[in-house]
């Protein structure tokens, strides 16, 4: 039981609050002057209930929108979400081409190797903390 | 059946064995079909692009000479874009790694041209694409010329305003394949991923030279 009771604990050490693991993230490293890149995670929710992500947030950028590219009759566009169900024991992902958080208007430079903290904001009042390294590539 | 209608039926069988085979001769002399295992569009003829004058990221002309002697990946994006373009350029540049086992002469040149021009000057290209690798070419213009050759490429891209003032701009996400002689020859769809990118780079350009 004590056992158990520390996984937990770790667990939300590393996510900030609730029962959501984030694992994989980065944020994508951009040519010097860039005004706007994007961050990439996979998100786990380890509730028996639904998990919402409403919002997103960085002490690194002024804005920080939740994103999703869409390819259609061979032509991208980015459509903003308002709200990202994740289902109890589902993992949603965010990934290049796909689902994103925008970053624009950074506060500073943004250099590779920099660790960006970041909130996740749920529809329950829940954040969601975790950080990422700035990449050229996922790990 | 009565015997002479017998060999009628049979002369009849022959020809259209005869009008077969003839068939096929014509049109493997035409050239062979694109192969359907390659993963691209393959113009049955490669299309003459129109002239154009457009600068590259040192400031040089960049018009249909700097296509000619190699082959091409064009590309349609734009700086001020977060997720597929420097998520495409990443994919090129790993491809084009891959490609190093090729001649010289097969290597492809690599051009991002912009689609938009208004904020895409040629010192933002300077610092944008050779980010990513150092021998990508970064192309802009007026808006006129970028639009001139989008629309004979058939790149569709429009800018979307964003609540915020700001704008984005969507755009085709294909790769297009120019040849040495450059007319467009090819293009690969997105989702594009670098090491199935650079086969489907190979298997055309060889389905072409041999064509
Ligand atoms: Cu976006």
């Amino acid at each position: 039981m004590r056992i158990l009771v520390w996984a937990v604990l770790l667990l939300s050490a590393c996510s900030g609050g609730g029962d959501a693991v984030i694992a994989n993230p980065w944020v994508r490293a951009m040519p010097p002057g860039s005004a706007m890149t994007a961050a990439y995670f996979e998100f786990s929710n380890r509730t028996g209930s639904d998990q919402t992500i409403v919002a997103a947030s960085s002490d690194a950028f002024e804005l920080v929108e939740i994103h999703r590219t869409v390819t259609a009759d061979g032509i991208s566009r980015m459509q903003q979400e308002d709200a990202v169900v994740v289902a109890p024991g589902e993992t949603v992902s965010f990934a290049p081409q796909g689902r994103h958080l925008m970053l624009m208007r950074p506060r500073g430079t943004i250099q590779p190797g920099q660790v960006i903290g970041f909130d996740l904001h749920l529809d329950d009042g829940q954040i969601v903390t975790f950080s990422a390294e700035v990449r050229q590539t996922p790990k | 059946m009565s015997v002479p209608l017998r060999i009628i039926a049979a002369i009849l069988a022959l020809l259209a064995l005869g009008a077969g085979a003839y068939t096929a001769y014509r049109l493997q002399s035409a050239g062979p079909a694109a192969p359907d295992d390659i993963d691209a569009t393959i113009f049955n003829a490669p299309r003459p692009i129109p002239g154009f004058a457009l600068t590259d990221h040192n400031g040089e002309a960049f018009d249909p000479q700097r296509l000619q002697d190699h082959w091409t990946l064009l590309f349609f994006g734009f700086t001020h874009c977060p997720d597929v373009c420097p998520t495409t350029l990443n994919t090129l540049a790993r491809s084009r790694a891959l490609l190093s086992d090729l001649p010289a002469s097969l290597q492809p040149e690599v051009v991002l041209i912009s689609v938009d021009p208004e904020r895409d000057t040629v010192e933002k290209l300077r610092d944008y694409v050779p980010f990513f690798d150092p021998t990508f070419i970064g192309v802009t213009g007026t808006t006129a010329e970028i639009d001139a050759l989008t629309a004979a490429l058939g790149v569709a891209h429009m800018k979307v305003p964003r609540e915020d003032g700001d704008y984005t701009v969507d755009h085709s996400s294909a790769i297009f394949l120019i040849d040495p002689t450059g007319r467009q020859a090819a293009l690969f769809s997105a989702p594009h991923e670098a090491a199935s990118l650079a086969a489907r780079y190979k298997a055309t350009i060889s389905y072409l030279e041999r064509r």
